[in-house]
């Protein structure tokens, strides 16, 4: 049977196939992994699992085949689109349905035999027995193209576009809520189980806590969950606030406890209400007025001075007038002391004649002594004192201390927003101890000198290696090949290792510091450099290589006087484009022991330091930016 | 003469703050169909000229009345409508190359539709018949589902010129519409210009380099030096010390066949 | 044609304008900067070359890191003084940079008499930097010397080492040279570049024969590698590409439109001066490190967002502003012209761009791993760190071969686009 249509090389055949089949295999792989994360497995871990059962890869391997057949068969795919190929029958027209699904299936019956087929150059039995080709599709001139969106590769591709994102968007483990999660404010709570209380009792407990900030609100709250069936239910908490650049007092109301008080006697009698103030501070109170306030009644008492962490007791005579009756007691109403926390100063009793019950409060919190020289973050103990002083006992419950951080994401930012040039021009005594005088701009000078010996080194080596690598100067014979296939090698698997993993190798070969970066970027600017300078050399005008060759120049005469003229100038222009990039490298090599101003950087990142590492950040840009400039600038003047 | 079609009054522009100065208080008028040629050495303000009647460049000073209307003070929406009765033709042709030549024709039609339609490119029926009828009149209709930049210089802007008719222009405004090209594809590109000026009765401003074409094609001439008119006039009356006056002393004449 | 009639807008004189007054200042500040620059430049050039100078003597000599061995007020007025020097009777940097020397009002070489006036003039002259406002400034306007540029039209040039410039690059350059070596490269660490060359033999060794016992779980690395760079790429070319708009020169006038370029070219620039590994370190302590690939992913974006924008405004500033005339011309609206005058033009430039990028994704997504952004990297690094040196080497491998198969499709497709 005569072919009419123009010959279909094997190779772009076979190649567009398998474009065809690898869009099945990864939608298949894609498949999978989403089975596997929505519906099999109940914690994913961050891989997926690939898991199938021994069937199951023959299954895949048959099902991604057929359906890259049919694809193929039915339409335009994607691999027939960008090896522009197309379907038509013997004819040249579109071909009909029934052929192409003849196409398919005999396709599928005869895969086994099709490499024969192709062997020994025969038509394909598929395309034989329906009357199709695969053809190079001719360029569209008359007539109009059909919109992408309605031939099968439009939709394919978008397709996979989408089903990309979706996959990405599971295997990254991408979560954009927890962006905004972590700018939050961090609540810890620690509770303490209290067995039971007796009426008129007090209990005291320690609590450990963390001073995550310098100045820190601590809320401790008796029953948070509303266990005990109390007379007051609103009055079970209180508040105190460390802080840890400032001693001050901080008066609370510790107790207040009707005497002489009897529930037999109903409304009208007359009684005293004791009331405990206590300045939970450790600095000493001055002059305030303790305030006793029932209904519209208030009854003022002056204490004179309260020391720290002493407290003061006052009586006031006061008469029951309803039930159930408020008293609620206020330290320094006049606000006179400047105290640590002002809002936890009042404090309720409730009176009822009609029933008992237990009611808690916290009487006083007080704390461990504060270490400035510690600083944010360390521990402190809380001793709270919890007091039941309803007229009933009351049975178990929990003593909750809360206190909130602010997000740490907000503070790093925060802090970073406030460098610290403090060893800027100083070094650092953490580097001191070590025998190292690391200040930020001598370690930035280092940078700026690491980067500049492994240019200066890199191209030194990659400039007559690069002639090596270059097709035109060694494609002479064989040998001349076999230089060039290695040089080339060379560059290219060095040059696809990152410079910070080179540094890693480096750093263990040579020992950590500097000189195992400059190793590292040497090592990746010649293979980087080299590639380029190649490249270079072999898109030169062959013109004046002639010139020299037809005087009767050797080899090395070619390159001295035809090629190195045309490229220097390129070569400058790769060589300061490369100073830019090692400039960028050498500033953060250090994390893997390549030494430079990283070694700050990370330093301080590890300690959290982030104002530190604001400081060396904002240096970094700058020597970047600048580098960059006068880079770009000199680039622009030879080119 | 019937009465004014276009208008121009004083018209001034000034470039890069006061530096340079294109047009300097330049008035005539245009007849309804009348076919003017706009001579002038390089810089001497033809393009300038050209782009401030549709207001491609603001003019700094100076009143366009276009068929009654004072374009110089519309405000952007009204310019529009104003413009899409106005075509070009450039001399870089300005086609968009990576389209085919009939959407490049269709984006003629760009100001008589609605922005979401021009946005998804949903071109009506009619004005896709009317591009293909447009293409077949400057002998281009096989053409259509090529891409742009692989047609040559004369065919772009043939091109061009399709367009600019898929406008419904009143008025053409070419310029330099064939430095670009060799001169037998300049006579054609100008014959299509004057078979517009002919048989559709549009109004054709063209700015030209050469003296010939300008003395062949144009029924009136206007020429600029620095900005200022120094010529109005039908094509015989620029003698040899007229051309010398607008082109300078050293100048040649230069035929084009 | 600067003499256009009197007051072109109005018949005003030009400095009552605010764009003659505009005029005005910038033509002042021009000269004033040129001036200035080229002393500061001289200046900048003796300083260096002293610190670079005392910075060896004092590394070799004493081993630690010193810039100025005199006081830094000293240094300045010293430094200041050399570079007036320089600039008044010898060819400084700065005149061979902006290829103009000093000479006599009728063009020929300046006496010594005049080069002496000339120095002795500049310190009243450009110490104070007002006086510079005087055009041609003071010290020229005494001496009777002038800046002109140097025709080197039929004269032999002089060689570079008799010029005090060229000796100057040379020296800065060879001291810049010993200087990065006395700070870098130490004797005990050459010793052992020679001695503990062992230590990576079985490193070398894996990159031929691959450990194949991790092949199946480094191969789940390497995907979560390639899906983090591509999700990087997809959502900063979602950012990129609304705000290259707003980055393009040409794109941006008036003067909020200047406030909006400068602003977002400058923020642009300071983020990619930052290396997407210190990125990942904030999006570490971010998103924790429980959730590394997507720190790492965050880390690439941010990185990409810089980096494409700059590369989309450059695109969009060369683009051929022919074509928006021609399809102003037709009548079309603003959005109009988006689509088919600029969109055409920069749709393919930008998916090359974005390509390009994705391929630096994917080698920068190895590195991110390093202080844990998840993917192969982090593998790699633990085997580093561990001294597994074949496992270090298998991964290397695979890294290799990932880097350079995506490198090799992206330039493919590159070609096929451009």
């Amino acid at each position: 049977m005569a072919d009419s249509s123009p010959a279909l090389p094997l190779k772009t055949r076979l190649l567009s196939f398998f474009l065809d089949w690898l869009v099945w295999g990864y939608v298949a792989y894609g498949v999978m992994y989403l089975l596997n994360h929505y519906w099999y497995t109940v914690h994913v871990d961050w891989y997926g699992t690939l898991t199938l059962p021994a069937w199951g890869w023959p299954l895949v391997v048959a099902g991604t085949l057929e359906m890259a057949a049919l694809c193929r068969a039915l339409g335009r795919s994607l691999g027939q689109r960008v090896w522009g190929l197309n379907v038509v029958s013997v004819s040249g027209a579109r071909p009909r349905l029934g052929q192409r699904l003849r196409r398919a299936v005999v396709w599928s019956l005869t895969v086994p035999v099709q490499p024969a087929f192709a062997v020994l150059r025969r038509p394909l039995l598929h395309e034989v027995l329906s009357g199709t080709r695969l053809v190079p599709a001719p360029r569209a001139s008359g007539t109009p193209a059909r919109a992408a969106l309605l031939t099968q590769w439009g939709v394919m591709s978008v397709f996979l576009a989408v089903f990309t994102i979706w996959l990405g968007w599971l295997i990254a483990e991408v979560n954009v809520p927890v962006l905004f999660e972590r700018l939050r404010p961090v609540s810890t709570t620690r509770d303490a189980r209290v067995p039971a209380l007796r009426s008129g009792e007090a209990t005291t407990l320690r609590v450990p806590a963390t001073l995550a900030e310098a100045r820190q609100v601590f809320t401790v709250t008796a029953d948070p969950q509303g266990r005990v069936a109390e007379s007051d239910t609103v009055n079970n908490t209180q508040r105190i606030t460390l802080d840890l650049n400032a001693s001050r007092p901080d008066l609370v109301i510790e107790a207040i406890i009707p005497r002489s008080w009897d529930r037999s006697r109903g409304l009208g009698q007359p009684f005293e209400v004791e009331v405990v103030v206590r300045n939970q501070g450790p600095a000493d109170a001055g002059p305030f007025m303790v305030r006793l306030q029932t209904g519209e009644t208030a009854y003022d008492a002056g204490v004179s001075a309260l020391p720290g962490r002493e407290a003061v007791s006052i009586s006031y005579p006061v008469v029951l007038t309803t039930s159930p009756q408020v008293f609620t007691a206020i330290a320094d109403v006049g606000n006179e002391v400047a105290e640590s926390d002002a809002t936890n100063n009042a404090q309720r009793l409730t009176l009822d004649l009609a029933t008992a019950g237990p009611d808690l409060v916290i009487s006083s919190i007080t704390h461990s002594p504060l270490n400035p020289d510690l600083g944010r973050g360390q521990p402190v103990t809380l001793t709270v004192v919890v007091r039941n002083q309803g007229t009933a006992d009351a049975g178990p419950f929990v003593v909750r201390t809360g206190w909130t951080e602010t997000s740490r994401v907000v503070e790093m930012w925060r802090e970073l927003g406030n460098p610290d040039f403090e060893y800027f021009l100083q070094p650092d005594p953490v580097f001191v101890r070590r025998g190292l005088s690391h200040s930020i701009l001598n370690l930035m000078v280092v940078t700026i000198f690491m980067a500049l010996l492994a240019t200066v080194l890199g191209a030194l080596f990659a400039f007559p290696v690069s002639f090596a690598g270059a097709r035109n100067i060694m494609g002479f014979n064989a040998a001349g090949w076999a230089v060039y296939g290695l040089v080339r090698g060379f560059f290219n698997v060095f040059r696809s290792i990152e410079t910070i993993l080179w540094a890693s190798v480096f750093a263990v070969w040579v020992g950590w510091g500097t000189f195992a970066g400059v190793l590292a970027l040497t090592i990746h600017t010649i293979a980087a450099l080299g590639k380029l300078y190649s490249e270079q050399v072999e898109s030169i005008d062959p013109g004046p290589l002639e010139a020299v060759l037809a005087v009767g120049g050797s080899r090395w005469e070619v390159i001295r006087h035809a090629v190195i003229p045309q490229v220097i100038p390129s070569f400058w222009a790769f060589t300061l484009y490369r100073w830019d990039i090692n400039v960028r490298m050498s500033t953060i090599i250090a994390l893997v022991g390549g030494g430079g101003i990283g070694d700050m950087l990370f330093l301080y990142k590890d300690e959290g330091m982030w104002g530190k590492v604001g400081a060396v950040v904002i240096c970094i840009v700058v020597v970047v930016w600048l580098m960059d400039y006068i880079s770009g600038r000199l680039r622009e003047r030879i080119t | 003469m019937t009465d004014a079609y276009l208008r121009i009054e004083d018209l001034t522009k000034v470039y890069e703050r006061g530096q340079v100065v294109a047009l300097r208080d330049l008035s005539f008028t245009v007849a309804k169909g009348e076919f003017l040629v706009v001579i002038g050495l390089s810089g001497s303000g033809k393009s300038t000229l050209l782009r401030c009647i549709n207001r491609l460049i603001e003019p700094t000073r100076g009143k366009i009345v276009l068929d009654g209307v004072e374009i110089t003070g519309l405000s952007p929406s009204r310019m529009r409508r104003v413009r899409r009765r106005i075509g070009m033709i450039f001399q870089q042709f300005n086609l968009i190359r990576r389209s085919t030549v009939i959407a490049n024709t269709l984006t003629g039609r760009l100001g008589y539709m609605p922005t979401w339609k021009a946005m998804i490119g949903l071109f009506s029926q009619d004005d896709r018949e009317r591009a293909l009828e447009n293409l077949a009149r400057v002998g281009l209709r096989e053409k259509a589902y090529v891409r742009a930049d692989e047609l040559s210089g004369g065919q772009q802007q043939r091109v061009g010129i399709a367009r600019a008719l898929m406008q419904d222009p009143e008025l053409l405004l070419a310029d330099e519409p064939v430095s670009a090209l060799d001169p037998a594809t300049s006579h054609s590109i100008m014959q299509y210009l004057e078979w517009m000026n002919r048989e559709r009765g549009v109004t054709v401003l063209a700015s030209l380099h050469f003296l010939s074409l300008a003395r062949r094609y144009g029924t009136r001439i206007i020429a600029l030096k620095d900005g200022q008119l120094v010529f109005d006039g039908p094509p015989k009356l620029i003698d040899n010390a007229k051309f010398k006056e607008i082109y300078g002393e050293d100048a040649e004449e230069v035929e084009v066949r | 044609m600067r003499d256009y009639p009197e007051g072109y807008l109005s018949e005003r004189p030009s400095w009552t304008t605010a764009a003659g007054l505009a005029d005005l200042v910038s033509a002042k500040l021009t000269v004033v900067g040129r001036g200035l620059s080229r002393s500061l430049l001289d200046i900048l050039a003796v300083a260096l070359l002293w610190v670079l100078v005392t910075y060896i003597y004092l590394w070799y000599g004493h081993k630690i890191y010193g810039y100025t061995v005199i006081p830094w007020w000293l240094f300045g007025v010293l430094t200041v003084e050399l570079g007036a020097l320089w600039g008044a009777f010898g060819v400084s940097p700065a005149q061979r940079l902006s290829g103009r020397r000093l000479v006599r009002e009728d063009g020929g070489s300046p006496r010594l008499s005049q080069r002496v006036v000339y120095w002795l003039a500049w310190h009243v002259s450009v110490v104070p930097v007002l006086t510079l406002l005087v055009e041609p400034p003071l010290h020229e306007r005494l001496s009777g010397l002038r800046f002109e540029r140097v025709r080197t039209t039929g004269a032999a040039p002089i060689p570079w080492y008799r010029t005090s410039t060229g000796l100057y690059t040379a020296g800065v350059m060879v001291a810049t040279v010993v200087a990065a070596i006395g700070v870098t490269v130490t004797w005990t660490n050459l010793q052992r570049l020679i001695s503990d060359a062992w230590r990576t033999a079985k490193f070398w060794q894996a990159l031929v024969s691959p450990d194949t016992s991790i092949l199946q779980a480094s191969f789940r690395d390497l995907i979560v590698t390639v899906f983090m760079a591509v999700m990087a790429t997809t959502f900063s070319v979602i950012v990129a590409v609304p705000l290259s708009f707003l980055a393009a020169r040409n794109l941006m006038k008036g003067p909020l439109g200047r406030i909006v370029y400068t602003l977002l070219r400058g923020t642009m620039s300071i983020v990619r001066s930052i290396e997407p590994i210190v990125w990942a370190i904030v999006f570490l302590v971010w998103v924790t490190a429980r959730r590394a690939p997507f720190a790492g992913l965050l880390a690439l974006w941010v990185h990409s967002i810089a980096d494409l924008v700059k590369l989309y405004a450059e695109q969009l500033e060369s683009i051929n502003p022919g074509l928006i005339e021609a399809i102003t011309s037709t009548g079309a609206g603003r959005l109009s012209v988006l689509r088919y005058a600029v969109v055409p033009q920069i749709i393919n430039p930008y998916v090359s761009f974005t390509l390009y990028r994705w391929d630096i994704n994917i080698r920068m997504a190895t590195v991110v791993g390093v202080v844990g952004g998840g993917g192969i990297g982090q593998r790699l690094y633990s085997y580093v760190s561990g001294q597994q040196w074949s496992l270090a080497g298998t991964v290397m491998l695979m890294i290799v071969i990932l880097v350079w198969a995506i490198d090799y499709l992206s330039a493919r497709l590159r070609a096929k686009l451009a």
